[in-house]
């Protein structure tokens, strides 16, 4: 990156990061009780690039989603939010929420990388863990695409969450 | 010849495929009577053990008959597939004249026989203000029934002609000549897969350069299937890189013709150092879709050519069926090779985010290098100034083209469908929408821009309320050149902090020299500053970014807290809920 830029550390090798992708995911999901369901993304590497010259320069980020599959409803998403809260600020790490009453994303940097939840438009929530840099090894997906999201019938994601829970999803999610 | 109207909508063209069909019969059959001949009368003539002169004789004879059957054959067997041809194209006509007569019907317009269109006048034709309306889509349908009966008199005089060579060879008896027969056989072969040799009807049906990509989209739909298919794999340049063909053939069609490329530019004897790029830029458009094979969501090439310094578009998600279509241009230092690296990163992580705000949409995020983006790896006010806006200028055309080929081959309901771009392709973008016509978008998002040639949001041609802007207040290019900074803060002391490096005094003085020219405090090289209140857009919340260039790039960060705005905001915008959007304070 540009020696302008202060923000990149030494690279963390892949094995090292995706082990710190999963336990940053695990940890979350662990933290919220009752449990929610997931699906899981694949492991996606995006590479950087010199910001004007746009040549690459050898690294890049590691990152994993796991999508919220649980209908949870709007006014149960600050307890599920600070559930999540209480757990990272647990682990010494720091906490911090966009400004956003009606969208919000909590996020927490832990020694080895960044983790969030952000909450979608109509209601689905997504887990996001990104460790960076890593070193680019020339595929968008090193650790191949498996994935454990369901796909729509136009064979696309289709991440909206879908299953029921008498607690989380409340009078609304049971009707649906 | 040419062909009236009773003559082409009255036509059955059907029957030239049973005539086809009835000489590929003739054909096979001709086929076994010379298998008969040669088994039965030459090969046992051979094996007879009969000798001598006049046994020489009868075996050289009777190999020339058994060659002229063969000859005959195969003149018999190219036959069916000139009838077919001609039946295709003549059937594609007729449709064409049909629809426009149907039209022409239903719209209360005569149609002579001749193809000329006339109206019974209105009674107060002067003072009809739908009269201009009534002259100008008569003028259409005038213009669509003549083109149906020129294409149609095409047709009859190119398969006329092949028939004519046939009878020819049949009258004269070269037909009946192997060495005629093998020639004749071989140019078909050869013009169907180079494209030369004998017209091909169908394709010569593709409408002309300047037609619109509706009428594109249009007589592609109009096409069976089969041929379609056809000419996605005998003309895959033309067909991956028209506007108006639908995404899956035009992926089909480039995946095709990327291969070519590729070989050809490894094959190429003393490659020049723009040949060396191109192939490793097309590598990487490989590259890249290899890696995206299987995976969600699903690349397709919309564009690959060899032109200036190469051409590739590659959307994440189809953009004839999604919702949210946004099409990003990039800017300076891109070239093809950045199509399969980090502007194929930008179009997958901008489709992932408008997915993560809002799945119950569809979205197609493509990346589009349509043009030859300005190269200067060295940063100075001349990147920018050298470069002018002649690039962006047929960039923009070309862009507009395509945003027209996007909205021409959708499915369903229109998309929402969004103008992205960034650094030098802001002004690309700016140029496509000051165009006649202007650019079909909702939406237009511009960052890390020089400017886009436009004074206010309004000259875009969209509702300035969905004009976007996001400049990084470290992004020296969203600065440059702008005489508030430079005046604000001693001559280029500002922009050269910002670019961290430069003597301040190289742009001072390029700032001085194009400052001269301008009173508006924030007249950039290219127009008024997009972020700026003047211009009136609406500006959205982007981090600052750190000093020196890496802010130019920030705009696709996922970082935490206002590093990650940009990126968000643009998903907002792209999903349709820019009313969502953070916003920021304009300079």
């Amino acid at each position: 990156m540009n020696e302008h830029d202060p923000r990149h550390p030494a690279p963390t090798d892949l094995g090292t990061a995706r082990d710190a992708i999963d336990e940053l995911l695990d940890t979350a999901a662990a933290a919220i009780s009752p449990p929610l369901r997931w699906a899981d993304g694949p492991y996606t590497a995006v590479e950087h690039e010199h910001p004007y010259t746009r040549e690459p320069d050898g690294t890049a980020h590691l990152e994993k989603r796991r999508y919220l599959m649980t209908r949870v409803a709007a006014d149960r998403y600050p307890e599920l939010l600070g559930q999540l809260e209480a757990y990272w600020r647990g682990r010494g790490w720091a906490v911090s929420a966009e400004p956003d009453p009606v969208l919000p994303v909590l996020r927490a940097e832990s020694p080895s990388g960044a983790v969030e939840l952000r909450i979608g438009i109509p209601g689905n929530a997504t887990l996001l863990a990104r460790v960076a840099p890593v070193p680019a090894v020339g595929t968008g997906y090193p650790f191949g695409g498996a994935s454990t999201v369901p796909l729509g019938p136009d064979g696309a994601l289709d991440t909206v969450p879908r299953h029921d829970d008498p607690y989380w999803s409340g009078r609304e999610g049971r009707r649906g | 010849m040419s062909i009236d109207v009773p003559t082409l909508r009255d036509a059955e063209p059907d029957r030239l495929f049973g005539a086809a069909d009835a000489y590929a019969v003739l054909a096979t059959a001709v086929g076994e009577h010379a298998d008969t001949w040669r088994d039965g009368v030459d090969a046992r003539v051979r094996g007879s053990g009969w000798s001598g002169d006049a046994a020489a004789d009868a075996e050289r004879s009777l190999a020339r008959s058994s060659a002229k059957l063969v000859a005959a054959q195969l003149e018999l067997v190219r036959i069916a597939p000139v009838l077919r041809e001609g039946a295709e194209a003549f059937l594609l006509a007729q449709a064409k004249l049909r629809a426009a007569l149907a039209d022409a019907a239903s719209g209360g317009y005569r149609v002579a026989d001749d193809g000329g269109v006339s109206w019974p006048p209105s009674a107060a034709e002067r003072h009809d203000p739908d009269a201009p309306d009534r002259a100008r889509q008569g003028a259409a349908l005038r213009d669509r029934i003549a083109e149906a009966l020129t294409e149609a008199a095409h047709a009859d005089q190119v398969t006329a002609e092949r028939l004519r060579r046939h009878t020819d060879a049949a009258r004269t008896g070269a037909g009946l000549d192997p060495a005629f027969a093998a020639t004749e056989l071989a140019s078909t072969a050869l013009s169907s897969a180079f494209g030369g040799g004998p017209e091909d009807l169908v394709r010569a049906g593709l409408p002309g350069p300047d037609a619109p990509p509706t009428e594109v989209n249009a007589w592609w739909k109009s096409l069976p299937a089969d041929e379609r298919q056809r000419l996605v794999t005998e003309y895959p340049a033309e067909i991956g890189n028209r506007d108006g063909i639908p995404a899956l053939a035009r992926d089909r069609a480039n995946r095709i013709h990327l291969d070519r490329l590729i070989a050809e530019l490894s094959n190429r004897q003393d490659p020049s150092e723009q040949d060396r790029k191109k192939l490793a830029g097309f590598q990487a458009v490989r590259d890249r879709l290899r890696d995206d094979q299987g995976k969600q969501p699903p690349s397709y090439l919309l564009v690959i050519g060899d032109q200036g310094q190469g051409r590739a578009a590659l959307s994440y998600g189809d953009p004839d069926t999604a919702d949210d279509v946004v099409a990003y241009v990039p800017g300076l230092n891109t070239e093809v090779r950045n199509l399969g690296g980090g502007d194929a990163n930008r179009a997958r992580d901008l489709w992932q985010t408008a997915h993560d705000l809002d799945p119950t949409r569809t979205t197609a995020s493509i990346a589009w290098l349509g043009y030859d983006a300005p190269q200067a790896k060295e940063f100075g006010p001349d990147a920018l100034a050298v470069a002018g806006d002649a690039r962006a200028k047929q960039g923009g055309e070309a862009y507009q083209g395509f945003l027209q080929g996007l909205r021409a081959a959708h499915e369903g309901p229109p998309a929402h469908l969004t103008a992205l771009g960034h650094s030098y392709g802001s002004l690309t973008v700016g140029q496509a929408a000051q165009r006649p016509g202007g650019i079909p978008v909702d939406d237009v998002i511009l960052v890390g821009s020089p400017g886009t040639g436009a004074q206010h949001a309004a000259q875009l041609g969209v509702d300035p309320a969905h004009v976007w802007v996001g400049a990084a207040e470290h992004d020296p290019v969203s600065h440059l050149p702008s005489q508030r900074e430079a005046t604000g803060a001693g001559t280029g002391a500002v922009v050269g902090g910002l670019v961290g490096g430069l003597p301040g005094a190289v742009l001072g003085g390029f700032l001085g020299d194009h400052l001269g020219r301008h009173g508006d405090p924030h007249e950039l090289w290219f127009g008024q500053d997009p972020a700026s209140a003047e211009f009136g857009a609406r500006r959205f919340d982007v981090a600052d970014g750190p000093l020196g260039f890496a802010s130019h790039s920030d705009y696709w960060n996922q970082g935490d807290g206002r590093d990650g705005h940009s990126l968000r905001n643009m998903g907002m915008i792209v999903s349709g809920h820019g009313d969502r959007v953070s916003g920021q304070e304009r300079r």
